[in-house]
């Protein structure tokens, strides 16, 4: 449900980037507060059916099919934007990332299964202190928005 | 220094991993809290998201995006919790939830072929004049479950799910 709630909110967000060229905020409100880390928290309730298996068929089910994922979609929006039409007007002028830059750097709205993919890995690592974990993230996100 | 001076996705990780890791590790108190839904839940979700927006000195930066992630996560939620009431609406979302991997990956490609293709004909913009962004937004999410499914009917699975036999272990495989 709140995984549908938000695929919807981010379609309607390309939808408008495409249209306007900017982002949509208004005064002082920006559903991206809302639509990305809902989808995270949506995407983490799914995983939480599955973070006991065994890490080996952890990686198997759960981590391996999402780099495929990542990997597929990236060489075809790579030939598309190649050969057809500009698929991300607003990263990188429109132009095609190397193939080699897009392992460290995905492309477009690609970002999301790239970092879904490492903090899947990243909850299957942390399990055994998933309190602490969540603490620590937190801090960490919170000071790097401060700056240290 | 903040997390963007680190390469590639390094600030993104960093900013969505706390809520992926309160999704995998408090998915039971999440859920208990979506089984009653309350119209004090909603209320107090957009009062806290509100006071959070007034309270921050720089309510639009960088330096306070947990801050409000975490309020309009909250809020988010309570938003899908409210709307899972309906039982049509929880149909729905349910439903376009359960298939948001090919409407994640498939959305962007139709709206670069509607934006290069179909949008610069006169008699589409003509059809687009009120609500372009939902209405775009409609065809995007739809031509991306069409083209899932005819991309299945093609026999084209592995470009969403991956072969099975790359996945399983080599002493699973024959058995």
């Amino acid at each position: 449900m709140a995984k549908g709630f938000s695929i919807v909110m981010v379609v309607l967000h390309h939808s408008y980037v495409f249209g306007y060229g900017e982002v949509f905020t208004w005064r002082m409100f920006e559903p991206a507060v809302i639509r990305m880390p809902v989808f995270f928290i949506a995407s983490g309730l799914t995983l939480s059916f599955a973070i006991n298996l065994k890490f080996s068929e952890f990686l198997l089910r759960r981590v391996l099919p999402i780099l495929w994922i990542y990997a597929v979609w990236t060489l075809i929006y790579t030939l598309l934007n190649e050969n057809v039409t500009t698929i991300f007007p607003w990263v990188n002028g429109g132009k095609t990332i190397p193939l080699w830059r897009t392992i460290y750097w995905p492309w477009g709205n690609l970002w999301f299964v790239w970092v879904l993919a490492a903090a899947t890995l990243f909850a299957a690592l942390v399990r055994a202190r998933p309190h602490l974990a969540v603490v620590l993230s937190y801090v960490a996100a919170i000071s790097g928005d401060l700056g240290w | 220094m903040t997390w963007e001076a680190f390469p590639g996705v390094t600030a993104l990780f960093v900013t969505y991993l706390p809520f992926f890791l309160t999704g995998v590790f408090y998915a039971t108190p999440i859920f208990r809290i979506a089984e009653t839904p309350r119209k004090s839940l909603i209320a107090g979700a957009a009062a806290l998201a509100v006071l959070v927006a007034l309270s921050l000195a720089d309510p639009l930066g960088r330096t306070t995006l947990t801050l409000r992630y975490g309020a309009g996560a909250i809020l988010g939620l309570a938003i899908a919790i409210q709307l899972a009431r309906s039982a049509r609406l929880c149909a729905f979302f349910t439903w376009i939830g359960h298939r948001s991997l090919p409407i994640f990956v498939g959305h962007q490609l139709i709206l670069a072929l509607i934006m290069s293709f179909i949008w610069p004909l006169p008699q589409v913009q003509a059809l687009f004049t009120h609500w372009p962004v939902a209405l775009t937004g409609g065809v995007a999410i739809l031509g991306a479950l069409l083209l899932h499914a005819a991309l299945m009917r093609l026999g084209l699975r592995w470009l969403y799910v991956p072969p099975k036999a790359l996945f399983t272990p080599g002493h699973m495989r024959h058995t």
